[in-house]
């Protein structure tokens, strides 16, 4: 028990929220649909899901709980899980990525993934879509995150901007290609806003 | 914006009742803009868009041995843009002050060509950081047509054609691999119009 809760204690201190201060989606002059890539802490994520706009949640609303997109670094397992909340259409669709044996024990090892790309669903690291009660599997066509730049702002933030794509299988056996996609958010240092 | 548009209107209706005894060589032009950019196979479903050309400009006759021959200074505010048709209609909107140098030559007594060149100054655009976004210059040459050029009313055609790349930006592939810096997007205009001349006086540079 005092084991589990020190575990827990970890996962908290380690686990990182993105927050935006002022959330401003400039739009991207090639897909309009989608934000342009930026890396100021915009506030701002976006992809296609096949072929329909996906836009990041990154405000509090009645589906969504307080910091709703999220970096958590899992330290015994040296792992980062990220969750990008969303919709499409309206539809709450979230984006999940699992990335293993990174290396990563607390939240200042994330500065070590800049400029770091980590190909998905290739059997170490994994990336899904969680959207209602709809399941996914990974697919076998390579996928990959790219942080691209990761940035300490002012002692308390995080600006972490990157891109990703990867497919999914959705449970009809139809191929989903998640493209294009793009973030860049400001994350919080600092216990009071550690909620996950 | 309707309000603007009143009083567009009523200055131009002002000018109109003003200058019902001159025809010539200092006037105020306003046209009808139906635009759209090129590019290398970058910006999919795109259409044309329509906005407003207005302004004016001063004509003048800078030789004797040429008589035919005129120089116009213009200029113009100018809406250009274009529209993407992706899931929904996306309207790409810029304002440019346009400030063509043209070229006249009459090869009718009421019907001239017009070419030259046009440089342009990005204003604003309906987009968040646009103006940062694409190029703040633009340069296009022109081609254009007008008649009635030495009565009150006259008409004018012509095509603005860019020939300088408005966007510099990455392009990514599917899973967000920086694939190319890309240098593209150029704008083409077609305008139709009327001008409206306000001085009955030929401007030459020659006795």
């Amino acid at each position: 028990m005092k084991k589990s809760n020190s575990i827990n204690k970890l996962l908290l201190l380690s686990s990182i929220a993105f927050f935006s201060c002022q959330d401003v989606f400039i739009p991207d002059p090639i897909d309009p649909r989608l934000p342009q890539y930026t890396e100021n802490g915009q506030g701002t994520g976006g992809a296609l899901i096949d072929g329909i706009k996906w836009e990041s949640i990154n405000e509090p609303n009645i589906f969504y709980s307080f910091n709703p997109v999220s970096i958590v670094i899992i330290p015994d397992k040296k792992s980062i899980s990220i969750k990008f909340t969303g919709n499409v259409k309206g539809d709450p669709t979230d984006i999940v990525v699992n990335l293993n044996q990174m290396g990563c024990k607390t939240e200042k090892d994330i500065l070590s993934l800049v400029e770091k790309k980590f190909a998905l669903n290739n059997g170490t690291n994994s990336a899904n879509i969680e959207r209602g009660n709809d399941s996914y599997n990974p697919s076998n066509i390579p996928g990959q995150i790219y942080f691209r730049s990761i940035k300490s702002t002012n002692g308390e933030y995080y600006d972490v901007s990157g891109t990703f794509g990867f497919s999914v299988i959705s449970s009809k056996g139809k191929l989903i290609e998640v493209t294009y996609g793009r973030f860049d958010f400001k994350l919080c240092k600092g216990e009071e806003l550690l909620v996950r | 914006m309707c309000i603007m548009k009143k009083s567009v209107f009523l200055v131009f209706l002002a000018l109109i009742l003003y200058s019902t005894h001159s025809v010539a060589q200092i006037y105020l032009s306003t046209g009808l803009n139906l635009s759209k950019v090129r590019d290398n196979n970058l910006l999919t479903n795109k259409k044309f868009l329509t906005g407003i050309q207005m302004g004016g400009g001063i004509k003048y006759y800078p030789t004797r041995s040429i008589p035919k021959l005129s120089i116009t200074n213009e200029v113009l505010f100018n809406g250009r843009g274009y529209e993407q048709q992706l899931d929904e209609k996306y309207k790409i909107m810029f304002s440019y002050l346009s400030a063509p140098f043209l070229l006249n030559y009459n090869i009718l007594d009421e019907l001239a060509i017009t070419g030259g060149v046009e440089p342009s100054l990005l204003v604003s655009t309906n987009l968040i950081q646009g103006t940062n976004t694409y190029k703040r210059y633009d340069l296009g040459l022109v081609l254009g047509a007008s008649i009635f050029d030495n009565q009150r009313f006259s008409l004018y055609t012509r095509m603005t054609y860019g020939v300088i790349p408005t966007l510099k930006y990455e392009k990514m592939d599917k899973i967000g691999n920086i694939v190319e810096n890309i240098n593209d997007v150029k704008n083409i205009c077609f305008t139709i119009g009327f001008k409206i001349n306000l001085r009955n006086e030929k401007i030459k540079f020659y006795k």
